[in-house]
């Protein structure tokens, strides 16, 4: 029985509704000394509220499309953290536990955004005031160990982008992806990467699937495309000892997030060298784009690869065939948009599906990371000085 | 109102716990005909099944990176019309032809 399919919904109200009617019916019927008593009415009471929650969380579950489609999903342990993804190289040790929290560097001031908060995980937040967007949100950086320990180098960046709905602690809380990339290093075929993760949808209201701007700037309105691009760069290179070139940067998001990193990887080579898509898809689906059929070709990374010209720069989609919100067949038309066109040779476009992948929940998801490192880290440039 | 705020998740947990302790308190206190006992009875149980269930979907929420930042997020129409392209009226009136005289709005596919 799977956590998305009917029976399990079912099971699950039936189970509510029956504890509920015999916390009635029992309440005064039960027997022996007070304490006895109420024990068992406490636990007929929490029992039901446990299982109307349950039902309430299973067709939320269900409602949203299956975002948690196994019970590995839900109880995705340690040992499934090295990853899903069979014969790469360098193998990942298992996690130590929490990521030490690293005051590297404590910006009191900076130009244009406010001191750098502590944000748990070893990350720190500060609020940018955008001038090039004119987009004031929150960016999330973390350092790595090596960053403190030496203070001459400069560091390659991997840009992070959340899914939708969603938030920048979608990456520092539940992929752990600090600590995902801290455990890659230790097999020396990873870079020490700083990680920026900025709010992906920064105007208030447009937070939606289907209303967000998906990275891009909508003429009279809202450019989100230059938030995430020239705005948290400049931030990030003025403030930190940040590689400024494109080949010490790279992007990775999920979901909402992949289809950003896709598309942003392709308009923006200059800035960005490689991306990775997890579980993204790849044609626009917000009503700022598809309202205006020239804003969705322009921001469909299926029209760029498969119409266009497209740059030197490499892009890697993971997907599990098991995801009903983002499916893997996605990630197939995009390399076989690809290599039907000529004008596409210089990119290079890779697909990974993993059978049994999870579904779309971050769990799924940080399976993917340490792979997602290594690729990354063969076309990156490492720290240099 | 942030629905990742640690004090509302607090709020919430203490609001679950204290609707348990009453219901276990005022179960047989109240008066009145026999309907309205089992009327009240029934609001107590719910009450403390809304309450407890408010608590582990915030918590949940939380836990997952905060899906759902804020109140406007939850109750705000995903399938409004954007009302600010001001600044490309021609593509709009396209846009809304394309889409078939523009009542229509794409199908909703919540948690992309």
């Amino acid at each position: 029985m799977s956590p998305i399919s009917s029976s399990c919904q079912t099971v699950a109200i039936v189970l509510a509704f029956a504890c509920a009617l015999s916390t009635l019916l029992l309440w005064n019927r039960l027997r022996g000394p007070l304490l006895l008593r109420t024990a068992a009415r406490l636990l007929l009471l929490v029992t039901g509220q446990l299982l109307a929650t349950a039902a309430i969380l299973v067709w939320i579950n269900i409602a949203s499309g299956g975002l948690i489609v196994s019970w590995q999903d839900l109880l995705g342990n340690q040992s499934t953290r090295g990853g899903v993804f069979a014969g790469q190289p360098g193998q990942v040790p298992a996690l130590s536990g929490a990521v030490s929290a690293t005051p590297a560097l404590l910006l009191t001031s900076g130009q244009g955004h406010q001191p750098f908060d502590a944000a748990g995980h070893g990350f720190r937040v500060t609020t940018l005031h955008g001038t090039a967007s004119g987009i004031t949100s929150q960016v999330y950086v973390w350092t790595p160990p090596q960053y403190a320990a030496h203070p001459h180098m400069r560091f390659p960046v991997l840009e992070l982008l959340h899914g939708v709905w969603g938030s920048p602690q979608g990456w520092t809380g539940p992929m752990n992806v600090a600590a995902h990339l801290e455990a890659a290093e230790q097999s020396g075929a990873v870079h020490p990467y700083i990680l920026v993760v900025p709010e992906l949808t920064p105007i208030p209201g447009h937070t939606k699937p289907n209303n967000n701007e998906e990275c891009t700037d909508i003429p009279g309105d809202a450019k989100v495309g230059t938030w995430l691009t020239t705005d948290v760069r400049t931030m990030v290179v003025s403030d930190f000892r940040a590689e400024p070139q494109a080949s010490g940067w790279g992007l990775m998001g999920y979901s909402t997030g992949g289809f950003c990193a896709a598309k942003l990887v392709l308009q923006y080579p200059d800035l960005y060298r490689a991306a990775v898509s997890l579980a993204g898809y790849y044609t626009p689906d917000s009503v700022e784009l598809t309202d205006d059929p020239d804003l969705s070709t322009a921001n469909s990374p299926l029209h760029l690869i498969g119409h266009t010209r497209t740059p030197a720069v490499s892009l890697l989609m993971t997907a599990s065939a098991q995801d009903p919100i983002d499916p893997a067949y996605e990630a197939t038309q995009m390399v076989a948009a690809a290599e039907a066109n000529p004008l596409a040779r210089a990119t290079e476009v890779q697909s990974f599906i993993a059978p049994v992948g999870g579904g779309h929940n971050q769990t799924a998801w940080e399976k993917m990371l340490p792979t997602a490192f290594t690729w990354l880290s063969q076309r990156l440039a490492g720290p240099t000085g | 109102m942030l629905l990742t705020s640690p004090t509302l998740q607090v709020c919430a947990i203490a609001a679950a716990a204290l609707t348990t302790c009453a219901t276990l308190l005022l179960w047989n206190r109240v008066r009145g005909p026999q309907a309205l006992r089992w009327m009240a009875r029934i609001t107590l149980l719910a009450g403390s099944y809304a309450a407890t269930a408010l608590a582990v979907l915030l918590t949940v929420n939380i836990l997952y990176g905060g899906l759902i930042v804020s109140v406007d997020d939850l109750f705000s129409d995903p399938h409004a019309k954007p009302m600010h392209h001001g600044g490309h009226g021609a593509a709009y009136q396209h846009g809304t032809g394309f889409n078939g005289g523009g009542d229509a709005a794409p199908p909703g596919q919540p948690g992309q």
